[in-house]
């Protein structure tokens, strides 16, 4: 069972952190940053599993391909800025992680925009 | 889905592609040759090219698979009109199918169809091979390996048929569309 291993690492890093925390600050970071790579080991293979079952269905589904590559892409974007700046604030550094966020909401608007171009273009076209 | 201020971003990208699903439909009724894909396909082509422009050393690997990505996307769904429209009108269904398409992102006919080859299958003999296989299963085994599927390079009867189909929905000369027809030779 995953699931005990994840919540079992997940508790002691939270142990030794509290322990750490006074005495030395650093390494309490560089376990949280461990924990989290441990657990997003942990979780990839299901990940996979998961995209590869989606994927089958968007197929069975006849859903387009580019509408469902974009919305997996923004989503796998959004979950790794989370990463990424959950991280930072653990390290106390808010200002880095608002930064992180902002890198990623600009790249999820880059992804959006042929959608509201082509979009916009149609609309235009069937103005009379 | 990941919670924090970027639910909202993400929102609006789905509610976006939403109204993009929503709408096609009523746009295909209005009038038939406009294309959303195409349009999405092309903006996005755009805004690669632009960005490439930006950072000509830069992340070039990315951007030629993305390109690579765009081609093979547009050219599956080149392949799934071709399958409808064939199974649509005549009694044949499509195997596999190779496109080639102008590729240059300069030029400017760019996504445009050079050729295309098919290779069918005749519908009415792959029910009853369906029907042999159901009844006696190694009988059909020994069959098939004794005797290999072969590409048939031969025009068949209705090859012109389809080729004209093809030909009047995508512009293309006749001449450089292929056809070919599997399992005719038994």
């Amino acid at each position: 069972m995953e699931i005990f291993q994840i919540v079992g690492i997940g508790l002691i890093a939270t142990m030794m952190i509290v322990f750490l925390k006074d005495q030395k600050p650093e390494f309490a970071l560089l376990i949280s940053v461990a924990t989290s790579i441990i657990i997003f080991y942990f979780i990839i293979d299901k990940f996979q599993v998961v995209v590869q079952v989606l994927n089958n269905l968007a197929k069975n589904a006849n859903v387009d391909f580019i509408y469902f590559t974009t919305i997996l892409k923004i989503i796998g974007i959004a979950y790794v800025i989370e990463f990424g700046a959950q991280i930072s604030r653990d390290a106390g550094e808010e200002s880095i992680a608002s930064k992180i966020e902002l890198g990623g909401k600009v790249i999820i608007m880059v992804l959006g925009i042929p959608i509201l171009t082509a979009l916009m273009d149609l609309i235009i076209k069937i103005l009379p | 889905m990941p919670n924090s201020n970027m639910k909202r971003f993400i929102d609006m990208i789905v509610g976006l592609l939403i109204i993009v699903v929503i709408i096609t439909p009523f746009i295909k009724i209005i009038s038939r040759d406009i294309d959303i894909e195409k349009h999405f396909l092309l903006s996005n082509n755009k805004l690669n090219s632009e960005l490439k422009n930006n950072h000509i050393n830069e992340d070039e690997k990315v951007s030629k698979l993305q390109e690579e990505q765009i081609i093979k996307a547009y050219e599956k769904n080149i392949e799934k009109e071709i399958q409808n429209l064939i199974e649509k009108e005549t009694d044949y269904e499509l195997e596999s199918i190779e496109i080639t398409i102008d590729n240059e992102l300069e030029a400017e006919d760019y996504g445009s169809i050079r050729e295309m080859s098919l290779v069918l299958r005749d519908k009415k003999k792959k029910s009853l091979k369906n029907k042999k296989e159901i009844q006696v299963e190694k009988i059909e085994n020994v069959w098939i390996k004794n005797n290999k599927i072969k590409k048939e390079d031969k025009d068949f009867e209705d090859s012109n048929k389809i080729k004209k189909l093809i030909a009047k929905e995508y512009g293309l000369p006749i001449d450089k569309i292929s056809t070919h027809l599997i399992g005719n030779g038994r």
